[in-house]
């Protein structure tokens, strides 16, 4: 639980760093003038907001000691976790690689198939079986019916 | 014309082939969606945004719609069945439901659930229909400086939404608000944060964001936490329906049902939710079968389901009168709108005759196809939450990547869509709620207009607020709608909570 209340902490100061880096820029930009707002101002008054408030939050934290995150998702991930977590980031990042590249039919079955195996689709022939028909249907929605111009790279 | 020509109209307009489509398929698929474990209307609304924009807005909005109570009634059905509830309006309904499920009234229950939803839609529909026109009317009055006070009790009601801590939610929905300046300054015509990247100079798309921070977060919490598909009770067609007793007995939870709905679907936040728990509350406070609350009371369906259906329909009201969303899934509903200039406001009803009373009309009719198609279907829609993660995930990936990609044909799109993917999934785990920060994307560049031309009316003086009796008022409801929500929140879950 400890290391949950550690990470929360490094949220807030995250937040409040990314706050406190845009208040200046804002104010830059020009809060008032006369009588009218400029436009700096809700730049500067949100991250302000989230400033104030992540700090006012890791206080009362640390004040009513509240060591873990009351989220009842707030479990540790295991190494597995981990790396279903990067296989999926994996996927869903070659996509737009991928999909100028080779097209949006292909991409969209690798990418699939990827998906599925990251979350622990055993075997081989359900995942290819299944990829083969979301990228089908999703040609035959979006590319057949729909015509939509979709990235259609060297392939289609 | 009068309101029932509009109306008859409108039944013309939504029952165009193009319109009754969309409002079907926005049904099937909300109610598919509905019944996924993790995925509610929000969710599913969010998947299918950037799939409604690419028709017109009344296309978009009848199909969003239909989602939306499509998603709503599919929480119901895994609630009864499974006791998951699909969303959080429908966490009560899992108490008596799936005791009626144990005791092979399965069947009654769902009936029960969608002829309640019908009824209470009916009359939510019914209420919107009368007095958002007259109240759109008397918005008319409203000037800058109050539909600022209006934005603001938004911000701070729907910065309380979810999350285990409130500095969380006003956290995200500040940081929303930021996102929203990101691009080029519709009036000074200033890049704002851009850091010299061309796409961002139109700003961070509301979509895409939404979509990774409901879809792609919702994969990859999967893929962490991977569930055990339901295993769902078999319904027989001749089981559905209620018996005399559960016919006679659930008449007047639906009508009280359907009118606390009404009240709460006008109070800013989580309306659907809090009208649910209050109509449960209120049903075991009253029923004489007290003894039965927890262990299979008719009531306890029939009631929250009422409630929480037309408590969603009665949201819309802020939304089309005002302009101003006061609930998640009208800031959304909000979003659509925007992507086709189509702005809701006091005038929108008298510019828009077509789009609001085709919207009605199609309300209706997607009521009605609710009730149609789920009483015989049931059991094929419980099916779905039966579907393993790993075959149902893949298809809401591909779903959310082509998805974010359509909204503007970019790939920056979907970049974004992962970024706020990532970021989500982390945020959820720590107990920060998304819906803030979404609310505040969507509200941003509105309160920051509403700002500027307040200012601009008052001189530069905002303290001239406190001069106008109506803003006055509205500003003191801030602290007064927070009290009220807390104590009667607490006091409302608690009784529910025992059961």
């Amino acid at each position: 639980m400890k290391d949950i209340s550690k990470a929360e902490l490094v949220t807030y100061v995250v937040l409040c760093a990314v706050a406190a880096a845009v208040i200046i820029p804002s104010w830059k930009l020009g809060l008032e003038e006369k009588g009218e707002l400029g436009p700096g101002f809700l730049p500067f008054v949100s991250s302000l907001c989230v400033l104030v408030a992540g700090i006012l939050a890791v206080i009362l934290n640390l004040i009513k000691k509240q060591k873990g995150v009351l989220s009842a998702e707030a479990e540790k991930i295991d190494r597995k976790g981990w790396l279903r977590v990067l296989g999926i980031m994996i996927n869903f990042a070659l996509w737009p690689i991928l999909a100028g590249w080779i097209g949006y039919i292909i991409t969209s079955f690798l990418v699939s198939l990827g998906i599925a195996k990251s979350i622990g689709y055993q075997g081989l022939r359900g995942p290819i079986v299944l990829s083969i028909s979301v990228a089908f249907c999703i040609w035959l929605i979006f590319g057949f019916m729909f015509q939509l111009d979709l990235p259609a790279g060297f392939s289609f | 014309m009068s309101g029932i020509e509009y109306l008859i109209h409108g039944f013309q307009i939504a029952l165009t082939p193009t319109n009754f489509l969309a409002n079907l398929v926005g049904v099937i698929l909300g109610t598919i969606v509905g019944v996924l474990p993790g995925l509610g209307p929000i969710e599913a609304m969010a998947i299918m945004l950037p799939i409604s924009i690419h028709y017109g807005p009344l296309v978009g909005l009848i199909m969003l719609a239909g989602v939306w109570y499509g998603a709503q009634y599919g929480g119901s059905t895994t609630s009864i069945l499974v006791n998951i509830p699909g969303e959080a309006s429908s966490v009560i309904t899992c108490v008596d439901g799936y005791q009626m499920t144990r005791k092979g009234r399965a069947g009654a229950a769902l009936a029960i659930s969608a002829i309640g939803s019908f009824v209470a839609g009916t009359i939510g529909i019914i209420l919107l229909q009368f007095f958002a026109p007259p109240l759109a009317k008397a918005a008319l009055s409203f000037g800058p400086p109050e539909y600022l006070a209006v934005m603001l009790l938004a911000f701070i009601a729907l910065s309380n939404l979810g999350g285990d801590n409130p500095l969380k939610g006003a956290m995200m929905i500040a940081l929303g608000a930021f996102i929203s300046t990101i691009g080029i300054d519709r009036i000074s015509g200033v890049h704002r944060f851009t850091m010299g990247i061309p796409d961002m100079m139109y700003g961070i798309n509301f979509v895409p964001v939404a979509v990774g921070l409901f879809g792609v977060a919702e994969v990859i919490r999967i893929a962490v936490d991977t569930y055990a598909p339901s295993t769902i009770k078999s319904v027989r067609f001749r089981e559905l329906y209620p018996n005399r007793e559960e016919t006679r007995r659930s008449i007047m939870p639906i009508i009280r049902g359907s009118f606390i709905g009404a009240f709460f679907g006008l109070l800013p936040g989580t309306p659907a939710v809090m009208a649910s728990f209050t109509s449960y509350s209120v049903e075991k406070s009253i029923s004489p079968r007290k003894e039965e609350f927890g262990h299979g009371a008719i009531e306890g369906v029939a009631g929250p389901e009422s409630a929480n259906n037309s408590a969603v329909i009665i949201a819309l009201v802020p939304l089309l009168c005002l302009g101003i969303p006061l609930a998640p899934v009208a800031a959304l509903l909000l979003a659509g709108l925007e992507m086709h200039n189509v702005t809701p406001g006091p005038l929108f009803i008298q510019e828009n005759p077509t789009i609001f009373w085709g919207f009605i009309a199609a309300m209706y009719l997607g009521n009605f196809l609710l009730l149609v198609l789920n009483l015989p279907l049931v059991g094929l829609f419980a099916r779905v939450a039966t579907l393993r993660p790993q075959v149902l995930m893949p298809i809401v990936g591909i779903l959310c990547l082509i998805g974010s990609y359509m909204t503007r044909m970019a790939l920056f799109d979907v970049y974004v869509m992962i970024g706020a993917g990532i970021v989500g999934f982390f945020l959820t785990r720590l107990g920060f709620s998304m819906i803030p920060l979404v609310i505040g994307m969507v509200l941003g560049n509105i309160l920051e207009d509403n700002l500027r031309v307040t200012a601009q009316w008052l001189n530069g003086d905002l303290s001239q607020l406190l001069h106008r009796p109506i803003t006055l008022v509205i500003l003191a409801l801030i602290p007064v709608y927070i009290i009220f929500i807390r104590m009667a929140g607490r006091k409302v879950f608690k009784n529910g909570g025992k059961d």
